[in-house]
């Protein structure tokens, strides 16, 4: 790859990971939590982006991002207080910012930013409430440096550094300014600028597009070299930078600190301009970042190769082991005992392999704002998205999928769940609507909840739907959760007018394939005029799988432990049949259909009589349970997930395959897909029977 | 540079953003009015932002005026956003504001 493309790719990705920590930045101003260290985390963000994308000439981004960055360092100086009107302009502002990387990202596509960029300016410009009240603020303040003896330091104080920056025109034309530079500067401690204007032409030879100015800076009390370099981070390419360690002797003078510039010692400074020492008091230095955990990037292939080795090497452990039983050897021999430790550091290097392919959902979730934004401004609704458990994570593979669920849930719940402000209003709730996503472990799975407090359920509409369009007999009786299963099936929209929201018929079986085919499920729950709640249960990895390991005929096959109740062993006087070629099982007083798994997979040499082998209770989603009858059980074990679909194609019925310890191919089986073969299965045969008949 | 109306007794006042697209007219301006031969003041008090691009030019404007002699170049009601500017880039004595 060329390496600028590579470099380019590697800004893209910092993108992403800025616009996520400006999204959260801004939602905690948003819930009036904006404190310093918020604030300066949004500006950094943006300003980074603005940092790189000038390194790579995106000029339209530069330039949006410059107008947000400086309305930013207005709020960060305290100039513009972030009410909620200006928050909403920032997160507007955000979401430009993120189109246009996206843009930039494509090399296409034109962002409409006039608006945001208008309102931006207002807010930086000449805002009413903005200057002329940090000036009335400021105005009979007297600004007088302060000056202290460090008496109990005599040696060298540390943290004193001189640096030297000569800006190369390049750092202009970047829209980077000197002035925000050192200002960063003076947050790290106190600083003493000295301006060299020995390379200033005459006027007449000055030509605006250079840089003459250069400046030699004394800062003190800063610990932190890594902090100095920071702040040069995206100029350093621009400019010419000198940092040393200065060891003064003498005791120092210091200036009092203030978060805006602290100025040039011994300066009696006009009223009108001091920096205010209110400000000073109020605005102590930023506590210490949290510590920051190191991180590389790696190329996702390198790891899912690391993952297939792994997997590769726990089978081969598993065919050691078998053989080495095989060859007579007892557990407790050396060699046994040798296989023990080999069998748990393997488990232990497959769980750390694992981890390095987990993220936190946060990166699905911080997409959700941006959408309930642009939801509630085309509903006209008001709503509040409450996020919990971003940090829960689970397998990239996962995360990759769940986007477009996630989407679609939030989006039904906003355009469905919840009611106008009208009929919140005269319901006697709150106006703003409340839409929580949240992410939690739990029993080894991931559940992620979309909860809202709207309207709930209506499932007299709901069964009337169904009726209507012949999804269920009007005479049907189902339960509560039956009924309000029905909105997942096919076909089934319960909105008066199709909406270019949501309401087009293919939402909700859209969303429960997708999380099927992850391995998921998904449950409602409803109270009428409370609200309702969508949980998905989803596999922490697509990687491994807990199953049993059942023998049918000559095949092996793994059910996934994720389906299955229970298993037993069934009495001859339990089974009955059913419709023409049909059985049921009584299983404690109720009957589920009992199905052999050798007859619906065509195995060969599989028991014929079904009371002689196991029958594993299942449960699928929206149908229930369904009794598969085995030969027998061979064990419950983890494997190793090998995908049908990328090496071969889908098949009906079969999730995927594994390598078992002796070698052998087992299909891993799709309990869903089976369940619904054979409910087709046994409605064709009644069919033929019928049309024979 | 629409926003600085340049008086005809020698004052000009800055507009809220002086930034890079201002400076040819900036540059322009304090060369007619070094031309003139009258002393010249900038009205600083609308300034919300000004870059280093211009500063320069205001600090090549002062040293000609000074190099001159006889007119100058005052700067006036300079706002916050533009004391603090100067000051912070350690330029407030050369541009006759300390």
């Amino acid at each position: 790859m060329d390496p600028m493309e590579a470099i380019r790719q590697t800004y893209f990705q910092e993108c992403d990971e800025l616009l996520l920590a400006m999204e959260e930045g801004l939602i905690a101003m948003e819930d009036g939590e904006a404190d310093g260290e918020v604030i300066n985390a949004v500006f950094r963000a943006v300003h980074s982006i603005k940092g790189g994308g000038g390194a790579f000439g995106y000029e339209v981004l530069v330039g949006f991002a410059h107008v947000f960055e400086t309305v930013l360092d207005h709020v960060r100086s305290g100039k513009l207080a972030p009410n909620g009107d200006v928050v909403k302009v920032l997160l507007r502002a955000g979401d430009v910012l993120s189109d246009h990387v996206t843009a930039a990202r494509n090399g296409a596509g034109e962002v409409q930013d006039g608006d945001v960029k208008e309102e931006l300016n207002a807010l930086s410009g000449i805002s009413p409430d903005g200057d002329d009240a940090a000036a009335a603020e400021m105005e009979g303040v007297v600004f007088t440096p302060i000056h202290v003896e460090i008496d109990d330091a005599p040696g060298p104080a540390p943290g004193t550094w001189r640096i030297r920056f000569a800006p190369h025109p390049g750092l202009y034309a970047k829209a980077n300014e000197p002035f925000l530079l050192l200002r960063e500067l003076g947050r790290l401690g106190s600083v003493e600028v000295r301006a060299d204007l020995s390379g200033m032409p005459e006027l007449a030879a000055l030509d605006s597009d250079q840089a003459y100015l250069a400046w030699d800076i004394v800062l003190r009390g800063c610990n932190d070299r890594a902090k100095i370099d920071e702040v040069f981070e995206f100029v350093t390419d621009d400019c010419e930078l000198d940092i040393r360690e200065d060891v003064p002797l003498a005791a120092l003078e210091i200036v009092t600190q203030t978060p805006s510039p602290a100025i040039q010692p011994a300066d009696p400074t006009p009223a009108e301009s001091p920096p205010t020492e209110k400000k000073t008091a109020g605005a102590p230095q930023a506590p210490a970042e949290a510590a920051t955990k190191q991180t590389i990037r790696v190329d996702l292939d390198k790891v899912d190769r690391l993952v297939n080795l792994v997997g590769e090497l726990v089978i081969t452990q598993a065919m050691l082991t078998q053989r080495v039983m095989e060859c007579g050897q007892a557990r407790s021999s050396t060699i046994g005992a040798g296989l023990n430790e080999l069998e748990h550091l393997l488990r232990e290097l497959q769980e750390s392999v694992m981890a390095i392919r987990t993220q936190p959902v946060k990166s699905v979730f911080q997409r959700m704002p941006r959408l309930v934004r642009e939801l509630a401004a085309q509903t006209n609704k008001q709503v509040h998205l409450t996020l919990d458990g971003e940090a829960t994570e689970v397998d990239k593979t996962v995360i990759e999928r769940l986007g477009e669920p996630l989407t679609h849930m939030i989006r039904n719940a906003i355009d469905h769940g919840l009611e106008t402000t009208e009929e919140r209003l005269s319901a006697g709730k709150p106006a703003e609507g409340k839409v929580t996503l949240s992410a939690e472990h739990r029993g080894g799975r991931i559940v992620i909840e979309v909860t809202d407090d709207g309207r709930g359920i209506d499932r007299a509409r709901v069964r009337a739907k169904a009726v209507e369009k012949g999804l269920i007999s009007p005479s049907a009786s189902l339960s509560d959760e039956e009924t309000d299963n029905l909105i997942f099936l096919p076909g089934f929209s319960t909105a008066n007018q199709v909406s270019n929201i949501s309401g087009r018929g293919v939402g909700l079986d859209v969303v429960r394939r997708n999380i099927v085919d992850l391995g998921g499920r998904i449950v409602i729950g409803s109270v009428a005029g409370k609200g309702s709640r969508f949980s998905l249960t989803l596999p922490l990895t697509l990687a491994v799988l807990d199953g049993m390991v059942v023998a049918v005929g000559n095949q092996t096959f793994v059910l996934p432990l994720t389906h299955i109740i229970e298993s037993l062993r069934p009495k001859e006087s339990d089974i009955r049949p059913f419709g023409s070629n049909g059985r049921l099982l009584n299983v404690r007083g109720g009957y589920v259909p009992l199905v052999s798994v050798g007859d619906l997979l065509g195995v060969e040499d599989a028991a014929e009589d079904l009371a002689a082998g196991v029958v594993i209770l299942v449960e699928s989603e929206g149908v229930g349970r369904t009794a598969f009858a085995v030969d027998s059980i061979i064990g419950q074990r983890q494997v190793v997930i090998k995908s049908f679909e990328s090496n071969f194609r889908h098949i009906e019925g079969i999730a995927a395959a594994t390598i078992l310890g002796d070698g052998r191919v087992a299909l891993i089986l799709d309990i869903d897909g089976l369940v619904a073969r054979c409910r087709e299965k046994s409605r064709s045969s009644e069919m033929q029977q019928a049309i024979g008949a | 540079m629409n926003e600085t109306g340049n008086g005809s007794d020698g004052c000009s006042s800055l507009p809220a953003v002086v930034d890079l697209l201002q400076a040819g007219a900036l540059k322009a301006q304090l060369e007619q009015g070094l031309a003139s031969g009258s002393s010249m003041t900038i009205d600083a008090a609308a300034v919300q932002r000004i870059s280093s691009p211009c500063l320069q030019i205001l600090v090549a404007g002062a040293a000609a005026f000074a190099k001159a002699g006889g007119p100058s170049m005052t700067i006036v009601n300079p706002s916050t956003a533009f004391l603090e500017t100067v000051s912070l880039l350690g330029l407030k004595d050369t541009l006759g504001l300390a």
